[in-house]
Order: C-alpha cells, then sequence, then structure tokens
C-alpha cells in the first residue's frame, strides 16, 4: 500500500514538469505585453522598456522559466502586479469558495446520482427507467450558466428561499448562511454532472447485475436489497469511482462559469480578472495550483480504485 | 422406494420479450430421490439449465418469464409460494453449483465472506459460529490450509479451488437438493475427476438428491443413477443410467452416446457426429422435434408429435419408432 502510494506520486513529477512547461508557455506566447498593461496607454516607449528590464521579461524564455520553476520550488509563486497580498494570501482566498462551491456540488451530484441510476438499471425498461434516461438527457443538455440562470429566477427572485447571487464565508455569516449562498450555485453546477454519474452508474449496474454472480447470490437465498447493494453496487462501485474522479476535475472547471453567473469570489473569478489586466504570475501560480490539484485528485482516485477493487495489487 | 425429494410436474417455461412468447422448455416431468443422482443431459440450448433454474426460479418474474406446472419439493409446490418466501429456500434447501466459479462467485468478496454469507442468513449464526463452520465447510471440500483461504479473493485461488468453494457455500446449509449446472465444464480432466468424487461423497453423506446437468454422457455414465435426455425444451428418454446405456430407444439418446470419443489405437475411426444442428425454437414446426436431423425419420414423424411412452419398467421415450434393443455402436 505504502510503495503503491509513493510510486504513484513519483510518477506525477514527469507530468507536473509538463504541465508547468504549459502553463508557462501559455501566459508568455500570448500576444500583449504586461509592462504596456501596468503602465497603461500614455507611457512612453522608453518606460515599458524600463519596466520589462526590471520584471525580468527581456530575458530569453528558457531563463524566465527556469527562474520561475525555481522560486516554485522555494515556495514562491510570484507577486500580484495588481493585488497587494502574498500570492498565498490570494490564492487561499479566492481556492476556498471555489473548492467549497465544487464539493457541494459533488455531494449533491452523487446523492442524486447513485440511487437514481440504481434504479434505472434495476427498473430498465420499464417507466421508472425512462423517466431517468429523459432527466439525464436534460441534465446533460442544459448548460450550468443557463441552470444557474433559471434556478436564480425560480428560487431567488419568485420564491425568494434563497439568495440571489453572492458569498458570505463561514467566519462571517455561519455555516447556514454560506451554504445557503451556495446552494444554487452548486445544483448549477452538479446537475450537469450529477447527469453524467447517473448514466455510469445505470450502466455499470446493469453489467453487473446480468453477471452470474448475481443469479449464484439469487440462488444462495440472499434478500433483494442485499444483493443489490452488497453484491451488485460493490462491484459497480469500481467503475463509478473513476467517474467521480473525473467529475470533481470537471466540476473543478466549470466553477469558473458558475462562480460568474453568481460572482463568487473563487479561482474562477480571480484567473478572469487577472488575464484581463495581464497579471501573469497570478494566472501562472493559480493554474499551477489547479493543476496540482486535479493530479492529486486523480491520485485519489487511484488509490480509491486500488481499494475498492481487490484484484488490484497494492503492493 | 426412497423417499422423493422432488417431483416437477409438467413444468414449462416461456420467456416473454417485447412481440412474443417463447417456450424453452414444454412439459418437463420427473422425480429425484434422497441419495440419488439424476442427470439431465443434451447439447446446449437443449433446455437443461432453463429447467433447473426454473425449479429455483431464479429467472426475473415480473417481466420476463412464465412458468407453468409444478415443482413438489418435499411435498411443497414450490411454484404457488410467494417469490418472497423463495429465499428461505434457495441456498438453504435447494442449493445449487454453477459452471464457472470464476464468473459465478463475486470478485470483490472474500471466499470466507461469501461463505459465511449463506451460513448466517438461512442458519442464523453469529459472526464466530459461522466461521468455525465455514473452516470446516472448506475442510470438507479437500482444500488445504482453510483458515488462510478464508482471508483470500477468488483471483487468488485456481480453478480447481473455486469449484471446491462453490461447493462449500451451495452445501454449507445442508441442502435436501444439490442442482449442479456442469459443475466440471470448466475444469482440467483431473480436476473433473476429483470434483465428481467430492459430489458423489458428499452426496452419500449427506443423503441428498443431486440433478447433475451436463452434455458429456460419459459423466453421466459414471455418476448417474438415473438419466433423463433433453432436446429442444423436451424430454425425450428417461431411464436407469444401466437401461440407458444397454438399450437406448431414442435416436438422439443413440447419438449422444455413439459420441462419446472411445479409446482406441484406430486413429481412421472419425468421431461420430449427430447430423446438423439445433434448430431455433421459433422454428419447431408439428411433428417430432428431433425429425430434421433424426436419421429414421418418415412421414409420420413430421407430421405427428410423438407422446411421452413407457415402454419398460421406468423407461419411458417419446418416439414413434423407439429403436428397441439397439445396441451401442450399430
Amino acid at each position: 500500500m505504502k510503495k503503491f502510494i509513493v510510486k504513484r506520486i513519483l510518477s506525477l513529477i514527469p507530468i507536473l514538469f509538463l504541465v508547468s512547461i504549459g502553463i508557462f508557455s501559455l501566459i508568455h506566447l500570448t500576444p500583449g505585453d504586461p509592462a504596456r498593461a501596468i503602465l497603461g496607454d500614455l507611457a512612453t516607449e522608453d518606460e515599458v522598456m524600463a519596466l520589462r528590464e526590471s520584471m525580468g521579461l527581456n530575458d530569453p524564455l528558457p531563463v524566465q522559466y527556469f527562474e520561475w520553476l525555481k522560486g516554485v520550488f522555494h515556495g514562491d509563486l510570484g507577486h500580484s502586479i495588481f493585488i497587494d497580498k502574498p500570492m498565498g494570501t490570494i490564492l487561499w482566498e479566492h481556492l476556498v469558495p471555489t473548492l467549497n462551491l465544487t464539493l457541494y456540488a459533488m455531494l449533491i451530484a452523487v446523492a442524486i446520482a447513485i440511487p437514481l441510476g440504481v434504479l434505472a438499471a434495476r427498473k430498465k425498461g420499464r417507466a421508472a427507467d425512462n423517466t431517468v434516461s429523459a432527466l439525464t438527457l436534460a441534465g446533460i443538455s442544459v448548460p450550468s450558466f443557463l441552470m444557474g440562470i433559471f434556478l436564480i429566477l425560480i428560487f431567488a427572485v419568485k420564491l425568494k428561499w434563497l439568495p440571489v447571487a453572492g458569498y458570505k464565508t463561514v467566519r462571517e455569516a455561519g455555516f447556514l448562511t454560506h451554504i445557503r449562498y451556495l446552494t444554487l450555485p452548486a445544483i448549477a453546477l452538479g446537475l450537469m454532472q450529477a447527469a453524467l454519474i447517473t448514466r455510469m452508474t445505470k450502466n455499470a449496474m446493469l453489467e453487473v447485475l446480468n453477471s452470474d454472480y448475481m443469479k449464484m447470490a439469487l440462488a444462495k437465498g440472499v434478500k433483494q436489497r442485499k444483493r443489490i447493494w452488497k453484491h451488485a453496487f460493490r462491484n459497480a462501485l469500481i467503475p463509478i469511482i473513476t467517474v467521480i474522479g473525473q467529475s470533481f476535475i470537471a466540476l473543478l472547471a466549470g466553477a469558473t462559469v458558475v462562480e460568474n453567473v453568481f460572482n463568487i469570489p473563487g479561482i474562477g473569478q480571480l484567473v478572469i480578472n487577472s488575464a484581463g489586466r495581464r497579471d501573469y504570475e497570478v494566472i501562472q501560480a493559480t493554474i499551477l495550483v489547479v493543476a496540482v490539484m486535479s493530479v492529486l485528485v486523480n491520485l485519489i482516485v487511484d488509490i480509491l480504485y486500488g481499494l475498492a477493487n481487490p484484484r488490484i495489487d497494492m503492493e | 422406494m426412497a423417499e422423493r425429494v422432488l417431483e416437477v410436474e409438467n413444468l414449462s417455461t416461456s420467456f416473454k420479450s417485447k412481440k412474443k412468447v417463447t417456450r424453452a422448455t414444454d412439459g418437463v416431468s420427473f422425480y429425484v430421490e434422497r441419495g440419488e443422482m439424476v442427470g439431465i443431459v443434451g447439447e446446449s440450448g437443449c433446455g437443461k439449465s432453463v429447467t433447473s433454474q426454473s425449479i429455483m426460479r431464479l429467472y426475473d418474474e415480473q417481466d420476463e418469464v412464465i412458468y407453468s406446472g409444478s415443482v413438489l419439493f418435499e411435498g411443497q409446490n414450490l411454484m404457488e409460494i410467494p417469490y418472497k418466501d423463495m429465499d428461505k429456500i434457495r441456498g438453504n434447501r435447494i442449493a445449487m453449483i454453477f459452471q464457472d466459479a470464476l464468473s459465478s462467485l463475486n470478485p470483490v468478496y472474500t471466499v470466507g465472506n461469501q461463505l459465511m454469507e449463506a451460513i448466517r442468513i438461512h442458519r442464523g449464526f453469529h459472526r464466530k459460529e459461522a466461521e468455525a463452520l465455514a473452516v470446516e465447510m472448506l475442510r470438507k471440500v479437500g482444500i488445504p490450509e482453510a483458515g488462510k483461504r478464508m482471508k483470500q479473493y477468488l483471483h487468488e485461488l485456481s480453478g480447481g479451488m473455486r469449484q471446491r468453494v462453490m461447493i462449500a457455500i451451495a452445501l454449507s446449509c445442508k441442502p435436501r437438493l444439490l442442482i449442479a449446472d456442469e459443475p466440471t465444464t470448466a475444469l482440467d480432466v483431473t480436476v473433473q475427476a476429483q470434483i465428481m468424487n467430492l459430489i458423489q461423497e458428499l452426496k452419500q453423506s449427506e443423503n441428498m438428491g443431486v440433478i447433475l446437468i451436463t452434455h458429456d454422457m460419459a459423466v453421466v455414465a459414471e455418476n448417474c443413477d438415473r438419466v433423463m435426455v433433453m432436446y429442444l425444451g423436451q424430454m425425450v428418454e428417461e431411464s436407469s443410467v444401466t437401461e440407458i446405456f444397454d438399450h437406448p430407444m431414442h435416436p438422439y439418446t443413440i447419438g449422444l452416446i455413439r459420441s462419446i470419443p472411445q479409446m482406441s489405437t484406430d486413429t481412421s475411426q472419425e468421431l461420430y457426429m449427430i447430423a446438423g444442428s439445433l434448430p431455433l425454437l421459433s422454428q419447431i414446426e408439428g411433428g417430432c422435434r428431433f425429425a430434421s436431423r433424426c436419421p429414421y425419420a418418415t412421414d409420420r414423424c413430421r407430421a405427428e408429435e410423438p407422446e411421452w411412452t413407457e415402454v419398460s419398467q421406468g423407461h419411458r421415450v417419446r418416439c414413434h419408432y423407439p429403436v428397441a434393443g439397439k445396441k451401442l455402436g450399430e
């Protein structure tokens, strides 16, 4: 087990190395001059050149890359040009809303998807299955920003059950208010993933329900509920774990759009704002952190997968 | 006469699909006595497995299957009891072993877990008691280091071991009737003999009835007391094993017996084959179902369905021209 995890972590090093090159190139090969952006249109060419020199932007790209990488290894993710706070603080402040939103959306997606998927598989071809199929099709087809707007109109504007938009931290308003603000965005974000996980759960369950060991469980006299959850679901869980991991990463990415609709000061907002003002070190640092997070999620999925599937040798 | 554990009367199983109903087995009747092994033989698709799974009502009754006829098990008609009550009979009083233990055991639970499950459900044992019995069962079916095996998963065992585990599970609640559906087909020849010997031994010691489903007449000859031959969902011949090998009557039975490879040095001798292949159930018209493949078929065979008739004590056949006394190899 320990060896398995260490091995998996070591295999992340080349991936992260490639990711870092990707991030760096993305920022530095896009047109536009950060020095010009900082100084504004009225600055002279000489002033811009001087700033470029002092920021190290005139060095060859490989040199700039290794300077940046050196900083990263020393825990220095760079400095924001516009926000006067340490990079760590900036990232943390924006990461918390996004992570909470993502986790909440994930929870909603799984809580909806697993019972529905299992139900659809058990009632294959009947009314319940057809209803679930229609719902998942709708869920996959409606983009999250549109869903967000519908939800705001119904639950915030008409029914006034939940706030229209905004964000309150747990510290300033308490857990319940925090959750109230995140509920509509989490639903908007989670529904599409719920639809995807439902489909996957249904397919995984169908495959398992037709297997010989389910017939054997029946022939042993195991009761229906236990057959479904102990014998079938436990096996279906193996592919479902993988999908949930992928969903988590999709949610993290999708959060950007939903944060925009609901005006949540998360990572998405930070990246969009920083891109607008070419605060490139913030963009680099943010994307790096998100990339590391998705790689870590994959690692966790791999470990869970190994734990769920005894056929995988964890030694 | 020994007590009859099972008496199947006119059992037919039909499967529903969107447009039509297909009758997979038709009017199957037979019985099993305590301590007796009855073979059901026939090619793949002849209704052997359908018959055995119908006895345990293993098909989805909500929208898949329609049964008719009766299955008297220890005097109780299983076709008339509520579906839920079958949970108390399955795995407890009637147990089943399947062909492929690799796919029939659950890959994510240990041997011990799966073995103890049936014991705990039917015998109401606590964990400790169930564990002790499970280890004892593993020893009984000839698994060495039973304690260690309890904690292993399916993929860590050999094919023969897996089959033994399945037998241990089936026998853990001392069933009165064991249905063995091709229990040795997926195994090596040497392991096949071991497993059949094990089933024989346990049949004797537990005095249970056994239904052995197989396509292999040689296995029947070695193990069974009586045998039923099925063809396309119908029984075509039933008799004691000695009688059927000495005086096979149905041309299909004769074909099956002649298909057993003989040990001989004469390699020029070709293996016998029954001509043609199994028609689809939907292609059945009137007349004898075997007529299209039968070397002796006449116009009468193609037009008129033969009756199920007793030709001598305990020997029944469904044929217009039972080839009485035809000896093997003639």
